[in-house]
């Protein structure tokens, strides 16, 4: 929370605006306030390949291993990368409307790959829902995750392999276009949103971990009951002791 | 400050739903643990339930 704070007042307060002097004309341009968005939507970016990564290795744990562990971490890296994704289309949206003049742009390589990675995690987290066989089920889940993270490398490299095709700036980092404390603070957004991310994860696995202890608590526990049951009648049975008696003797 | 609406729209977002995601998380894990023994709440450890 503190790390939250500090993120904020570094991004908002402590840093300059993008204001770019034209070398012919003179005239400022560039984006002006609205570059803090920066160090919001590219920490939650990263964030969001890391999840989806991870789920990858996860669903690969689930096909070779086939242990609970492997499937409860995929699931759950899944879900925080989709909703991290969703917050980087929104904020990209919101980033893009006064600086592209456009909400959205159908056509956009970037947009549309992002797009479709979130709907094959959200297609992915409607499948987990599904109430089949549940082994039957994890093993369909990592099929579909294994295919989704091929989007990973689309979206990630469409800025450069289709560069005319979208209205997105090519990777800031890599070209080292900003320095300072710029650069500190897209760093320590990525520490804080790294933080925040491995807290979610977590918890999220904790919740997947009770889930299915609670389901196989509550099973044997009913199965218990009933051969409890199921035994003390059949010794009243076996006994020839009426219902009456049975009560008496108990 | 330019583009004001915009970034209290990006931002504001972004924290109210990671805060409610987190407090949903929360809310989940304390309600489940109520329902699961103690020596079944350890996630790091998990004798005997491999499924090979």
């Amino acid at each position: 929370m503190a790390s939250l704070v500090v993120l904020g007042v570094l991004a908002f307060f402590l840093t300059d605006p993008d204001v770019r002097i034209h070398p012919t004309t003179g005239e400022e341009f560039g984006q002006f306030d609205a570059v803090r968005m920066l160090y919001l939507h590219v920490p939650m970016a990263i964030g969001m390949y890391a999840s989806f990564m991870l789920c990858a290795v996860a669903s690969i744990g689930v096909l070779v291993k086939r242990t609970p562990w492997w499937d409860v971490m995929a699931h759950s890296t899944a879900e925080v990368g989709t909703v991290l994704c969703g917050l980087v289309l929104v904020t990209g949206s919101i980033w893009g409307r006064p600086v592209w003049n456009t909400w959205w742009e159908w056509g956009d390589v970037r947009l549309m790959t992002t797009l479709v990675l979130f709907l094959l995690f959200s297609g992915y987290l409607a499948l987990r829902r599904t109430t089949t066989d549940p082994r039957r089920q994890e093993r369909q889940a990592a099929v579909v995750a294994l295919v989704a993270v091929l989007d990973i490398p689309l979206v990630n490299r469409s800025v450069a392999w289709w560069e005319n095709r979208t209205l997105h700036q090519r990777s800031t980092l890599e070209e080292l276009k900003i320095e300072d404390l710029t650069l500190f603070t897209l760093m320590f957004g990525f520490l804080t949103f790294g933080l925040v991310i491995w807290w979610l994860t977590l918890q999220r696995f904790r919740v997947g971990w009770l889930e299915r202890a609670a389901i196989d608590h509550a099973v044997v526990s009913a199965i218990a009951e009933r051969r409890s049951e199921t035994s003390a009648d059949e010794l009243d049975a076996a006994l020839g002791l009426t219902d009456e008696q049975a009560g008496e003797s108990s | 400050m330019t583009h004001l609406g915009y970034l209290i729209a990006g931002w504001g977002i972004s924290l109210v739903v990671l805060g409610g995601y987190a407090l949903r998380l929360a809310q989940r894990g304390r309600s489940l643990s109520a329902l699961v023994p103690d020596e079944r709440r350890r996630w790091l450890e998990s004798p005997g339930n491999d499924r090979d």
